[in-house]
């Protein structure tokens, strides 16, 4: 549920921008700000994924796909013609939509399980299009000396200038989708995914929303995939497998899916994560999994609605200690 | 001229024949029943009129043909509908609720409202406004920021109302807008319907059970058995008709 | 005929999914939802039971033990795992498949390693000769178990009391328990049926395809395939869904390219999905989720 802000909260934005704009003087050493730029990268998959599947309802698990899609649409256009890297993006983020459009035309005759299955599917479609089609993606080698991000000639070639522009690019994404959620759209996309029929019976278009859901979270993607490839520089199928559109999907579940700041707090929770469980190699999935299981069984709104019942409760204490102290004072 | 006008209106699902041959008119500003024992066709109907099945035969309202319309589509065109189990979105609040209603009267969309957000600030503005005066005409508007899952049954019932009017209908379907309430709920529901003809200009088509609220309420009814139209007239005269208390055959509702 | 050839090879794997179609299916029929971490269950099944072998209990044993096993696993998982999931909530339970699928895969990673390991095989290697085709034996014994279990199970639904409560109960949970139906231990039963299914199947893949903690990903996939091709809730479709996906499998990887036979089987997928959106025998339209 997205509510509408009558008031627009300056202080915690100034407090916002202050805190992510900051950070990069903490960066210890290198390996960290890699991991901040990780984070950004994967809050925009983050974002999403949860704009298709928390808001809209279109459950989708084969979300590295359009991820994939993007970077190898921008890999390859830039090594093949040697364009800017706007352009590249543009480009990318163009050819993403469009696959997204087309998974939309089955989606939209199929919800539910059979909606899954046709993303895993189409996930592994595009994946072994990567792997197989070699002549254009350079198969299981994948994409090496990817040009670096760079706009009207200023090179963003070390981490922290790169953290800079993920992390603004993913604060514009999420300040469009709050301003998208709180309007008259946002609100077509909830609908959908509590009641499509009963949307469709309010006036809502079900069928462009759907197609609309699918095509700006694809674009979104586009950008992150795009991102992707120009900042790491190399890119192989793997890291658009399955597995991926699962810890995308885990990183909406456990920060809170169909909230705005879900999708933000999974994709540094488990990005962050890992790190720290480093020494459990391969356990780490088996760690997301089982907190999936947790979640879903304790507390389905993920982090975001354990937070923000956490904050109601502690406002309520202070609330009732103001209250008995003024009692008290006043006897 | 008729509002709705059902013209030979057949339909058949795998060998079952729903809805056989009906022809009715709805008189612009009347309250139009429409009964019979159950499965006798008449959600199937209210189906057929908000396109979501094809069927045989022709649906206009008022001269425009209903046949070949999607859904969202007939909304648009002003008719507006309440279902026999409440079909409310779940994970929204009263307001929300309403204001998907007002979606079909509204333009801002995802990429306008980045090059026009005046416009469309005044917009939603102004749907904040007529909704807060929509869900206090129902006495609903104390309740608009809970969850409509959480709100008691009868004012569920009038929220739902409340969103299908919010879309701006000449004609409503109402499909039995008084299951599971008590006398007093009824006699409530009853006066908000006609106070709802009158103040929205509106021309109501309702399936009902009770029969009470039906013979109050009603300018005249249509009553189904089997997919058959097997009476039409004024509230007495179908109280009267043998045909249809043989239909019935003693089933009252509380 | 390469065609000829290419179905009779299509039928095996084939019949291993329509094994798997059906254990899904029957496990849809319970839940009304399909379980995503149905090929893993495969898989864990596989794992368990070579376990079991390498303890040095003989095949057949080890066999009949590790479907035990297995369906155990089953029945603890709907026990103490999904039970727990609000079952009203159909997207919760879906999440919770996800994280099972995730959970029993990386579970298997961490204990047995990425090596896909050796599986001793319960068929002998030889080959039938028909005309001018050959069959394997394997092949052949495969088909004629997958059509048994398929036959006894319809059995099992139509004829015996606990399975018409069943299918009661998975098509109207309410109607169910009003009728003196035991919900909760229906669907306790049908997950513990619907593992010892994956886990046989397992089995019977697991000489040729080797075991492996991804080897239920592809397979699984497939196997949902089967169910939804033949059309939800409906054991016979999934059969030959399974079946019929065999044999496009078998026969686009001969003619056109093997090294796209899977893409093939997913478009396949999908195009039916988009023509027939409850499948291809689909008896009713009634998708709960």
């Amino acid at each position: 549920m997205v509510k509408s802000k009558k008031k627009f909260n300056l202080v915690r934005l100034v407090g916002v921008l202050i805190i992510i704009y900051t950070i990069p003087f903490f960066f210890p050493n290198a390996y960290i700000a890699q991991i901040a730029n990780l984070i950004g990268i994967y809050m925009l998959m983050a974002m999403s994924l949860n704009l298709l599947t928390g808001f809209t309802g279109q459950l989708s698990l084969g979300h590295a796909a359009f991820f994939g899609v993007g970077a190898y649409t921008s890999a390859i256009v830039s090594k093949s013609f040697g364009l800017p890297f706007l352009i590249c993006l543009l480009i990318a983020v163009t050819v993403t939509t469009i696959t997204g459009l087309l998974l939309a035309i089955p989606a939209l005759k199929v919800r539910g399980t059979y909606l899954v299955l046709v993303t895993i599917a189409y996930g592994e479609i595009v994946r072994l299009l990567m792997i197989n089609w070699v002549s254009l993606t350079n198969g299981p080698n994948g994409i090496y000396s990817i040009s670096p991000v760079s706009i009207f000639g200023y090179k963003f070639n070390d981490l922290t200038k790169s953290y800079y522009l993920v992390i603004t690019v993913a604060f514009l994404i999420y300040l469009y989708i709050k301003l998208l959620m709180e309007s008259r759209a946002g609100r077509a996309f909830l609908s959908i995914r509590d009641d499509a029929s009963a949307a469709e019976l309010c006036g809502v278009d079900i069928t462009m929303y759907k197609i609309k859901a699918f095509a700006i979270s694809a674009a979104i993607s586009g950008v992150a995939g795009s991102l992707y490839a120009h900042m790491y520089r190399y890119i192989s199928p793997s890291s658009f497998s399955a597995t991926q559109s699962q810890l995308f999907l885990c990183m909406i579940l456990i920060g809170g899916m169909g909230t705005l700041p879900g999708p933000v707090i999974g994709a540094v929770v488990l990005t962050i994560l890992p790190e720290m469980l480093r020494f459990m190699q391969n356990g780490r999935m088996l760690v997301y999994g089982i907190l999936i299981l947790l979640v879903v069984i304790r507390s389905p709104g993920g982090i975001a609605k354990y937070l923000s019942v956490l904050i109601g409760k502690i406002k309520k204490y202070v609330h009732k200690i103001r209250h008995q102290r003024n009692e008290v004072s006043s006897s | 001229m008729s509002l709705l006008k059902l013209d030979h209106v057949t339909k058949r699902f795998e060998g079952l024949v729903a809805v056989n041959d009906i022809s009715m008119e709805i008189q612009k500003n009347r309250i139009h029943a429409l009964i019979g024992p159950n499965g006798a066709g008449k959600t199937t109907i209210f189906n057929l009129i908000t396109g979501i099945y094809k069927f045989e035969g022709d649906i206009f309202f008022d001269d425009i043909l209903l046949n070949t319309l999607k859904p969202h589509q007939v909304i648009e065109h002003g008719i507006a509908r309440t279902f026999q189990n409440i079909r409310l979105f779940q994970n929204m609040t009263a307001e929300e609720n309403v204001m998907v209603g007002y979606h079909c009267r509204t333009k801002a969309d995802v990429l306008n409202i980045l090059y026009n957000p005046k416009r469309y600030h005044d917009e939603k503005v102004q749907s904040y406004k007529k909704c807060a005066e929509l869900l206090d005409y129902f006495h609903l508007i104390d309740k608009k920021d809970e969850l409509s899952v959480s709100l008691p049954y009868g004012h569920q019932r009038l929220l739902e109302i409340a969103r299908a009017i919010a879309t701006n209908p000449r004609l409503l379907l109402l499909d039995e807008p008084a299951a599971g309430m008590n006398t007093e709920e009824k006699a409530e529901l009853l006066t908000t319907i006609k106070n709802i003809v009158r103040d929205f200009d509106m021309t109501i088509l309702m399936i009902e059970h009770d029969m009470e609220l039906i013979m109050n309420i009603s300018d005249r009814i249509t009553v189904l058995n089997f997919g058959c139209k097997i009476a039409e007239g004024i509230p007495a005269a179908i109280q009267n008709d043998k045909s249809v208390v043989e239909a019935y055959l003693g089933v009252e509702d509380e | 005929m390469v065609i000829i050839q290419q179905i009779l090879n299509g039928l095996t794997m084939g019949s291993v999914y329509a094994l798997l179609g059906v254990g899904v299916t029957v496990v849809y029929k319970s839940l009304g939802l399909m379980n995503v971490a149905h090929g893993d269950m495969m898989m864990i099944g596989a794992f368990i039971t070579l376990l079991i072998i390498d303890l040095g209990v003989p095949l057949w044993l080890a066999i009949i033990l590790g479907i035990f096993c297995a369906g155990m696993l089953g029945l603890a998982m709907e026990r103490f795992i999904y039970r727990k999931v609000n079952y009203g909530i159909m997207l919760n339970l879906m999440i919770a498949t996800i994280g099972m699928q995730i959970v029993l895969r990386n579970a298997a990673l961490v204990l047995w390693g990425v090596e896909p390991k050796a599986f001793p095989d319960m068929f002998s290697k030889g080959v039938i000769h028909m005309g001018p085709y050959v069959v394997a034996v394997r092949s052949v014994c495969i088909i004629i178990l997958a059509l048994c279990l398929v036959l006894l199970l319809q059995l099992f639904y139509k004829k015996t009391r606990i399975g018409k409560e069943m299918t009661v109960a998975a098509a109207n949970s309410t109607v169910a328990s009003m009728l003196g139906i035991n919900v909760n231990l229906t669907r306790f039963i049908t997950f513990g049926i619907g593992s010892s299914f994956a886990a046989l199947t397992g089995i019977l893949i697991a000489p040729v395809y080797f075991v492996s903690q991804n080897m239920g990903a592809v397979v699984g996939v497939k196997a949902l395939a089967a169910a939804v091709i033949g059309g939800f809730g409906n054991i016979t479709g999934a059969f030959y869904g399974g079946i019929i996906l065999g044999i496009v499998e078998a026969l686009g990887g001969g003619l056109i390219s093997s090294a796209y036979k899977d893409i093939i089987s997913f478009a396949v997928m999908i195009l039916v999905l988009y023509f027939k959106p409850y499948g291809l025998f689909a008896k009713h339209v009634d998708q709960k989720f």
